[in-house]
């Protein structure tokens, strides 16, 4: 009789740890980790679910890891960031849940409408938003007073014209610098301009359209910027947006684009020596009315093959729902994602040029959301680059980049169309 | 006698072929099965579609996989006709009694030693054009007015990344010379000093000749790694400027997780083997070395 | 004997080589001295203007994650794990290479093609299916796996350095020790071996080198700090610390060290070598 209840109770006492240990697993870049992993010591406090986290080298080091472990059944990570450009890609092969069953209207309502766009594909949702960002335009303030500038301009021409007099005062050597690395970052610095121009990236039946004359005048000015007027760092061509930010921080450029809440950091003495010199402008454009800057949207997502999807749910409302973002944008920079948020008091005291930033977010323009983006992105840089380094002229740059896409589209189309059936 | 000889040869090899088979034959075939399909990922499974020859020709078709083909000939050519012969003279003045042997032997080992990543970090810092230490040298000699754009100008990329590659590959050949260099009795050196002969005689007619399989084993080796070569590329300028520095291996990289076209990765990789080898039976033939393996 | 100017140009050789192989890693230890701010300084003179140990102390006793604790364990994972696989590698490598250049194992010519052949294609297309196969196997993250894989992809060039080093030296001695009744594994145990120290210490510092810096594979099989290795390691290290170069290059030159340590020490071995050199007759 003892023993019988005894046995009972150890199956219970099993029954009840072995849903009470629950590990949810990530992966993540090395950016913010400590933040990240505060976080998981407060979700494990409130829920007793272990997140562990994997820390991978920058970068798209993540890929080969991921791709790996989804082929393997996808539980090896149950959870990771996901950034806007993956999401067709990753929903096509299958790998990521839809959180349709769970997003709420409410949660639907507060959502920043491009952050949301970001994790959706073809009807469905695949994450909350967490790193909602864009590149904004951000300007050294105390430079252009020196040169007798009480506002940033708002055409092309003007800034062109306030670069020259910034370096024939011996300001800065170079007015700005670009992210213009052959690599994603180029592409997106050329949406960016590309909008600013008037033009388009593709139409709606997913032709490209961006070697129209609106591009060619885009790229033309990317390339005269560099070597007619000469107000850009010439090594932007082998610069990512760290190496950018450098230059911002250091004062070596008065001003340049950025993601995030680049006012937060600017402001840090303990990375920038221009604190409190800076603030934020409306993208310039060709005319003064296309304020446009590309959008960088990331989220976090669930693997299809996760073995606890609905604690996996848990943790990311946890991490990116409304209450969390307001904490990672406190805590850590990052752009939230929620309306809600942008309206908290504590955030809007945090951050400077607050009003400015949230003009600029009405004005963003999206890459395709097509599964074959990346290969493309990767063509469009190179093709991009061999302009920028005087090999082509913008024109042709463009039309390769053009009759490569439409290749790539059909290529595509092709091979999954054969899936379909 | 024989037959023990035999049978002993193949008790002694087996454990070495059981190893490489086991870890490598099972992705070879897969990568082979795969370059003949058109892969698809759907979740857990992967589709295969069948597409014959379709990838090879794809390949074979696209400008780009030749440039990358061509840059990467340029990194080999360079490591053979450069590296080799480097290694060999830096051997031959190594190869003697120095002070701090030791000391020295590690510094110049130290190139080849360092992780690549670190490597390509080195390389990288040497060649910023605003910041790095060429530049400044140059400017301070005074040879140059201007920082010059190493990483940036697509005439001189390939070139600075080819001299880094270099830095490491030489390195390497002194280290097989300096090895082989030991398997060469002393005797024969003094027998041949007795006999008159000059440094030069005794460099051409004796040490070279007895270090053909060496040269041999660098020399496909060398081609054979130098056609993979990845991390220092990927590192310093990912293939820019304007494709400039693509290389073969970075091409399959993207095309296998940029572009998830496994299939076509596949058919990439061997197609890169299938050239590999015929180079290397070219050197066979050329060579016809007593050296029995290969 | 050495004219003079046979001398002075070797010097000037020898200065020439040190010199140029040293520079870089001078440069960038320099640099890991150096301010952020004082860059521009430091390498216009060669020197920082302020040299400051700083970036060391932050990289070794930083709490971030255990940054020196993860560091140590990379470090320690490497170790066992190249120590294991040129061990290994070595060991096998020897009577591969002796079953093909003595022994004369038939279709030896067919058995070397096809294992050099394995080492034409570039890891990156291997790394899915081998994550796979070992996936399946529950394999993952463990040391082992690391060692097995990292053996197999190394064998085929040991095979060849000790076996073009057995092709040179000459079979008289091994002639007689089979006359005297000998058997072939004592042929190879004792006499063969101990005459290849510089061809064994080559081929070991090659595997050796090649497993503790191989990166992709390591980074695909391993999770976590059972099995992580020092590229791995710092390459996440170099992630973190991308905005600022002194901190890359204090990252960069402590895991130079546990190489260095390691060559140095080995190296003897090569300067016994020397010394028990050549066969005597």
């Amino acid at each position: 009789m003892i023993r019988r209840s005894f046995a009972l109770l150890l199956l219970g006492v099993i029954t009840v740890l072995s849903f009470a240990v629950v590990e949810l697993n990530t992966i993540l870049g090395p950016g913010d980790l400590d933040y990240y992993i505060a976080r998981n010591q407060e979700f494990y406090e409130k829920t007793g679910i272990r997140v562990n986290i994997t820390v991978v080298p920058y970068g798209r080091d993540v890929v080969p890891k991921l791709i790996a472990s989804f082929l393997a059944g996808g539980s090896e990570y149950d959870v990771f960031i996901i950034d806007c450009i993956d999401v067709p890609e990753f929903v096509e092969n299958g790998w990521v849940l839809p959180v349709d069953q769970w997003l709420t209207e409410d949660l639907k309502k507060d959502a920043v409408p491009f952050a949301l766009d970001g994790m959706a594909y073809k009807g469905h949702w695949y994450g909350l938003p967490s790193i909602s960002e864009w590149k904004s335009f951000v300007y050294n303030k105390k430079m252009i007073e020196k040169v007798g500038y009480k506002e940033f301009p708002k055409t092309w021409d003007e800034v062109v014209k306030l670069s020259k007099k910034l370096q024939e005062a011996g300001v800065v050597k170079y007015a700005t610098a670009w992210s213009w690395a052959p690599k994603e970052c180029l592409v997106c610095d050329f949406v960016a301009i590309l909008s600013s121009f008037g033009g388009k990236f593709f139409d709606e039946d997913l032709n490209p359209v961006f070697n129209d004359e609106k591009g060619v005048q885009a790229l033309q000015f990317m390339v005269d910027m560099l070597y007619k007027y000469k107000i850009a760092n010439p090594s932007s061509l082998s610069w990512t947006e760290d190496d950018v930010y450098s230059a911002m921080f250091n004062g070596d450029v008065a001003y340049a684009m950025m993601w995030g809440l680049p006012l937060v950091d600017l402001n840090n003495p303990e990375l920038s020596r221009v604190v409190g010199q800076c603030d934020i402008a409306l993208m310039p454009s060709v005319d003064g009315k296309h304020p446009y800057t590309v959008s960088g949207p990331m989220g976090w997502a669930i693997s299809y093959g996760t073995k606890h999807p609905k604690e996996a749910w848990e943790y990311i409302k946890f991490i990116a729902g409304p209450e969390g973002a307001l904490d990672a944008a406190v805590k850590a920079g990052v752009v939230p994602g929620w309306k809600s948020v942008f309206e908290n008091k504590e955030f809007k005291k945090k951050v400077p040029g607050l009003d400015k930033m949230f003009e600029q977010a009405m004005y963003v323009v999206h890459r395709p959301r097509v599964p074959w983006y990346h290969e493309f992105s990767r063509v469009l840089a190179e093709e991009l680059h061999k302009a920028l380094a005087r090999e082509k002229t913008p024109k042709e740059a463009l039309d390769a980049a053009a009759e490569a896409a439409v290749k790539i589209r059909e290529e595509y189309e092709k091979t999954h169309g054969k899936a379909s059936k | 006698m024989e037959k023990k000889k035999r049978r002993l040869g193949y008790l002694f090899i087996l454990p070495s072929l059981v190893i490489i088979f086991f870890v490598l034959l099972f992705p070879l075939l897969f990568a082979l099965y795969m370059s003949f399909f058109d892969v698809v990922f759907a979740g857990k499974s992967m589709k295969f579609y069948f597409a014959g020859f379709e990838n090879y020709l794809k390949v074979l078709k696209d400008q780009s996989w030749w440039q990358s083909f061509m840059n990467t000939i340029y990194f080999v050519l360079a490591d053979i006709f450069i590296g080799i012969p480097l290694g060999f003279i830096s051997a031959l003045a190594l190869n003697r009694k120095l002070p701090l042997r030791s000391l020295i032997i590690g510094i110049v080992m130290l190139p080849y030693i360092l992780p690549p990543i670190v490597h390509a970090l080195i390389w990288k810092w040497i060649y910023n054009a605003d910041y790095g230490f060429l530049n400044a040298t140059l400017l301070n000699l005074g040879i140059i007015k201007e920082n010059i754009l190493w990483l940036v100008n697509p005439k001189l990329a390939l070139i600075s990344l080819i001299i880094a590659n270099l830095w490491q590959g030489t390195a390497f050949a002194t280290i097989i010379y300096l090895g082989g260099l030991k398997s060469i009795p002393g005797e024969i050196f003094e027998a041949a000093q007795i006999d008159g002969a000059t440094r030069w005689h005794i460099t051409k007619d004796i040490v070279i000749p007895l270090l053909k399989p060496f040269t041999y084993l660098l020399l496909v080796m060398k081609t054979i790694l130098t056609f993979k070569i990845f991390d220092l590329v990927y590192a310093v300028t990912g293939g820019g400027p304007a494709g400039s520095t693509k290389v073969v291996s970075l091409e399959i990289y993207y095309t296998a997780f940029n572009a998830f076209k496994f299939g076509k990765a596949s058919a990439m990789s061997y197609i890169l083997l299938g050239i590999v080898a015929i180079i290397v039976a070219f050197y066979q033939k050329f060579f016809r070395t007593e050296v029995e393996m290969l | 004997m050495l004219r003079m100017a046979t001398k002075i140009l070797i010097a000037v050789t020898i200065f020439l080589i040190i010199f140029l192989s040293f520079v870089p890693i001078y440069w960038t230890f320099v640099t890991s001295i150096s301010l952020d701010r004082d860059l521009a300084l430091t390498t216009s003179h060669w020197f920082p203007p302020s040299p400051t140990l700083k970036n060391y102390v932050e990289i070794l006793t930083s709490p971030i994650r255990g940054v020196a604790y993860e560091f140590r364990r990379a470090l320690v994972n490497s170790t066992i794990i190249a120590s294991l696989t040129t061990v290994l590698t070595l060991f096998l490598a020897s009577f591969a290479a002796y079953s093909v250049e003595r022994l004369k194992v038939p279709f030896r010519k067919t058995i070397s093609y096809l294992v050099v052949l394995t080492q034409m294609l570039p890891p990156i297309i291997l790394v899915i299916p081998i994550y796979l196969l070992f996936g399946r196997m529950g394999l993952l993250n463990h040391k082992m796996s690391l060692v097995i894989i990292y053996t197999a992809l190394n064998l085929p060039f040991a095979i060849w350095i000790l076996s073009s080093y057995f092709g040179r030296l000459p079979v008289s001695v091994e002639e007689a020790a089979i006359i005297d009744g000998c058997g072939y594994f004592d042929v190879l145990w004792k006499i063969i071996l101990p005459l290849s120290k510089p061809a064994l210490f080559t081929g070991g510092i090659f595997v050796f080198l090649a497993a503790w810096n191989e990166f992709l594979i390591a980074l695909v099989l391993t999770t976590d700090l059972k099995a992580k290795t020092l590229p791995v390691a710092i390459a996440e290290f170099m992630g973190r610390f991308r905005t600022s170069y002194p901190l890359m290059c204090s990252a960069g030159i402590i895991s130079m060290i546990p190489p260095i340590i390691f060559v140095v020490l080995f190296q003897r071995y090569l300067i016994e070598g020397l010394t028990k050199g050549a066969v005597k007759e």
